[in-house]
Order: C-alpha cells, then structure tokens, then sequence
C-alpha cells in the first residue's frame, strides 16, 4: 500500500514536472514578448543571435525578473543559515562532555554546513559560467 | 509614605531610557531592524522578503551569546570534576574531555563566524 502511493507520488511528480518544462514557455513568453515586440525576433540579419538584444528581452520578462529577487534574496540568506548551523554545532560539541557519540553528532551538523556552503559556491560558480551576465546581481 | 517615596524616583528609574531590554546580554531579535528611538513607542518597521536575514543576523548574535555561556559553563562544571575526581585517573581524564571539547566547541563557533563574514564579504553573496 505504502509502495503504491510511493509510486503514485513519484509518477505525479514527474508528469507535473514534464508538463511546466514542455508547456512552461507558453506561460513565460506570451506575456513577456507582448509588451515589446522587438522580442519577438533575435536574431540579426545574417542569422546570428544578438547577445544584448536576448539579454534585453530576457530582464524584461517579468518571470526572469522576480526569479532574480528570489535568487538574490535565498543566495543572501545562505551565509546566515550556514553560521547559524555550525555555530549550533559548536554549542552541541561544547555540550557533548565526554560523550563520543555526542561529539560525533555535533561534527556531523557542522560537516553539513561545511558541505551546504561548498554546493552553494559550485551553483554559484556554475550560474555565473551559465548565463550571459550572471543572474546574481 | 510609600507614596512620597516612589514620587521621588524618576519615571526614568522604571522604565529604561532605550527600547531594548537585555536578558542575560542576550541582543534583541530586533537589532538590526529600525525602531522608533524613543521608549513609550517601540514600534518596528518590518520590510517583509527583505528583513528576514536581518533577524536572521540577529538570531545569530544570539547564538554566539548563547554558545559562549554554554562553553563557560561547561568548562566550570568540568573543573568541578577535575577538581572531584580526587586521585581517580579515570574521572580526571573525563573532565579533561569535557574541558577539551568545551573549547574546541568555542573555537568553532567563533572561527565560523569569522569565516562565513569574510567569505560573504570577498565573494559578496
């Protein structure tokens, strides 16, 4: 019972997942390239694609523009939530005493904070190398 | 006559001059945030996506407080043992532990805070 809607879960998941990236850019662009028809079209005359002109239209799409305040706003709260969980860890490990296992625990937490910081910079990283411009601002 | 002596006392006396009451030198969670300047209206201004880390900054403040009484504290219940272990090889080790681990704890907490300051000020995320 558990395992079937397990499997119900994970197949809804992923039909909603397959639909927002097949139909998503009907959502995205229909009200993005109304407001300035030049969008339309990128491309330049010889056929090249005008890098400016995408990224133009790319910050006047009004989706782009609020993913760049969550994004601004998250990769802001990454420093603080990451201090908050090893300065935890660092109070778990002054409370530990003599107990190993306690010791071990609190190495644990402070080691997955090492470790979220660490993803951070590599999409931080990898984002910048991404997208023409960098999305952190 | 109770009253004559109180009426003495300015109003000051009760009520502190600043908004912010510390407990145990604990910051308030509203530090960062602004606040109107005077006592009787100690009202806040709460910008709502964008104040949150603001707290955040705040809360952390609390727990570097909080981590240094605990270390102290920890450190001295330690020393109590040491000082009990009266001879006993085994007692006197574990209270050593408990001294070693209590200022590696401190150690973190404050290097954490270093760290993540200079890494947030360099990469400027």
């Amino acid at each position: 019972m558990a395992q079937k809607t397990k499997i119900i879960r994970n197949v809804s998941t992923k039909a909603v997942l397959f639909l927002t990236l097949v139909f998503g850019f009907l959502l995205i662009s229909a009200p993005a390239f109304a407001a300035n028809p030049d969008c339309s079209n990128t491309l330049n005359a010889k056929g090249t694609v005008s890098q400016s002109k995408v990224q133009s239209c790319l910050t006047q799409s009004p989706i782009v523009h609020d993913i760049n305040i969550v994004v601004n706003g998250l990769s802001a709260g990454v420093g603080v939530v990451v201090t908050a969980v090893i300065i935890v860890g660092g109070v778990q490990y002054s409370m530990a005493g003599d107990n190993p296992q306690a010791v071990a625990a609190a190495k644990q937490r402070i080691i997955n904070g090492l470790i979220a910081l660490l993803v951070f910079f590599l999409i931080f990283g990898f984002l910048q190398w991404l997208i023409p411009g960098g999305v952190f601002s | 006559m109770f009253a004559l002596f109180f009426a003495k006392i300015p109003v000051s006396f009760f009520a502190a001059a600043t908004c912010t009451h510390k407990f145990f030198f604990f910051p308030n969670w509203w530090e960062y945030l602004t606040t109107q300047p005077s006592p009787p209206d100690c009202s806040i201004t709460l910008n709502f996506p964008s104040d949150i880390w603001l707290i955040g900054l705040a809360v952390i403040d609390i727990l570097l407080r909080l981590a240094g009484l605990v270390a102290i504290v920890s450190i001295i219940a330690a020393g109590v043992g040491y000082i009990t272990s009266s001879g006993n090889p085994e007692n006197a080790a574990k209270a050593r532990r408990r001294i070693y681990n209590s200022l590696i704890g401190l150690a973190i907490v404050f290097i954490a805070a270093g760290l993540v300051a200079f890494l947030g000020n360099t990469l400027g995320g």
